[in-house]
């Protein structure tokens, strides 16, 4: 029963992070580990298999939990706080099913007297988040371009984190959006679409949320920057699929660091190769 | 039909008049409905607070970690994926990775004596709730930890309640690294083959 057949099955030589499952299914492993296990996660059905059913039995472990009654203190704080909370836009591509398509028709003719103030008309809402001074925009455009001209040292770029899907948000880009201090800030792409960045400068790392980016042949891909005077440094590459998706940047964020996107090659550049269609400027 | 509709409200609603399932609200609370948010806080925030208080034992700090889940929650109910399992599990996962979180972050929780600590975990279990639901979940699991070997079961507990990575869990049991990871994998699989989960 313990020493399960399925171990031999996970290829040629199991590696050490074969093993580890279970830690992380029970959330026991470094962040380095737990990186490493995605990755090894993410080339094998096998083990993605065996770690979904792994959560769901931790889940079991947390669902047998006794419930604590929080004080009416803290019910009155965090509804305070989500006034002031943007919410992340939808992600429209994927997952809408019927159920989802229902909600949508169901909540957009109108909004609904049953719910009284409450219920905002949510693309108003939405949209208040993503519209920015314009002059911001053009600040940080003409400090891109600025820069753009002149070549630099950047890191080589890496693979995008195979963990990092259209579908669901990676913990990594939950943790930045919940995060106390975490700020953003919006922008058209100039082909089409909005990019927000959201960013946390305690953690001193940024995501960005594409909306209804133009998807790109296979040949091209997005290629996020970090900009700070005349230091431009690659942020990673994103493959957009879908015209909507949720990005953590690679590398440590400074604060006033412009994030700026362009096209590149299938890969990613060394240094930027194009204009951005898009910059934003985190304050 | 009469009959039916008070014995089912009995059971899971104490004071609401009409129940919607967590996964209705969360459907509203990505539509911008703070009322729904509301609701869903007053169903599920006893659980999502036990379980994070579970693992950090200090209310406050307990209570802060839960209005950080509660925030992520209303910030990305636009990205649940109902096809990845049930609102309650989604947001227990996202409190366990934080108290996980704050566990690891506030250092000096680290000096809790080894063998009180493995104590704690393993009484604590035996505390008895009035929700039946719950009850019989916990019973269900205790059960099936009861099945493990004493190692696997110390392992599995004290990473899950104690939050504390596998090396953490192997100077406290004074046991090799690797054979951790090995227990906390086999006794995962024998806890998923007791208690039923299917893939």
């Amino acid at each position: 029963m313990s020493k399960h057949g399925s171990t031999s099955g996970f290829g040629p030589h199991e590696t050490d992070t074969d093993n580890l499952s279970g830690a992380y299914s029970l959330n026991a492993l470094s962040d380095e580990e737990r990186t490493a296990f995605e990755a090894r996660m993410a080339e094998s059905d096998e083990i993605r298999t065996e770690v979904a059913e792994l959560n769901e039995t931790a889940l079991l472990l947390g669902r047998a939990v006794e419930p604590v009654q929080p004080s009416a203190a803290l019910r009155s704080s965090i509804l305070d706080l989500i006034d002031s909370t943007p919410q992340l836009p939808k992600l429209e591509a994927e997952g809408s099913d019927g159920r989802d398509e229902s909600t949508t028709t169901a909540a957009a003719p109108a909004p609904a007297e049953k719910s009284g103030e409450l219920l905002e008309p949510i693309p108003l809402a939405r949209q208040r988040w993503f519209m920015r001074p314009a002059v911001l925009l053009v600040g940080a455009a003409a400090a891109v371009g600025l820069f753009f001209g002149g070549g630099a040292v950047l890191n080589s770029p890496q693979p995008q984190n195979p963990g990092t899907s259209q579908q669901a948000i990676s913990a990594d880009a939950s943790q930045i959006l919940a995060a106390s201090d975490v700020e953003h800030t919006a922008s058209d792409i100039s082909t089409g679409g909005t990019a927000t960045l959201y960013w946390s400068s305690a953690l001193k790392r940024s995501v960005v949320v594409l909306d209804g980016a133009s998807a790109l042949p296979s040949s091209k891909t997005y290629q996020l920057w970090y900009i700070k005077g005349s230091s431009v440094k690659s942020a990673g590459t994103v493959s957009a699929s879908s015209n909507s998706l949720t990005q953590v940047l690679q590398g440590d964020m400074a604060k006033g660091d412009t994030v700026g996107i362009t096209v590149e090659p299938n890969g990613g550049s060394k240094q930027p190769t194009t204009k951005p269609i898009v910059a934003l400027q985190s304050a | 039909m009469l009959e039916l509709v008070s014995r089912d409200s009995e059971i899971p609603e104490r004071d609401h008049d009409v129940a919607s399932s967590p996964e209705e609200l969360l459907e509203r609370v990505a539509e911008g409905d703070r009322e729904a948010f509301a609701q869903l806080y007053d169903q599920t925030a006893p659980r999502v607070l036990g379980l994070i208080k579970r693992l950090l034992k200090d209310h406050s700090q307990s209570e802060e970690v839960t209005q950080e889940v509660f925030l992520e929650i209303w910030q990305t109910a636009t990205r649940f994926d109902h096809n990845k399992g049930g609102a309650a599990s989604w947001m227990l996962t996202m409190a366990h990775r934080r108290a996980v979180d704050r566990v690891r972050a506030s250092q000096s929780s680290r000096d809790r004596d080894t063998k009180v600590g493995i104590r704690d975990f393993e009484t604590d279990y035996d505390s008895v709730t009035e929700q039946v639901e719950i009850r019989i979940e916990h019973e269900r699991v205790e059960r099936a930890l009861g099945r493990l070997t004493e190692l696997q079961r110390q392992a599995v507990t004290l990473a899950y309640y104690g939050g504390y990575t596998h090396s953490e869990v192997s100077t406290m049991l004074h046991v090799p690294i690797g054979t951790v990871k090995t227990r906390l994998r086999d006794g995962m699989i024998r806890l998923r083959d007791e208690l039923g989960v299917a893939s």
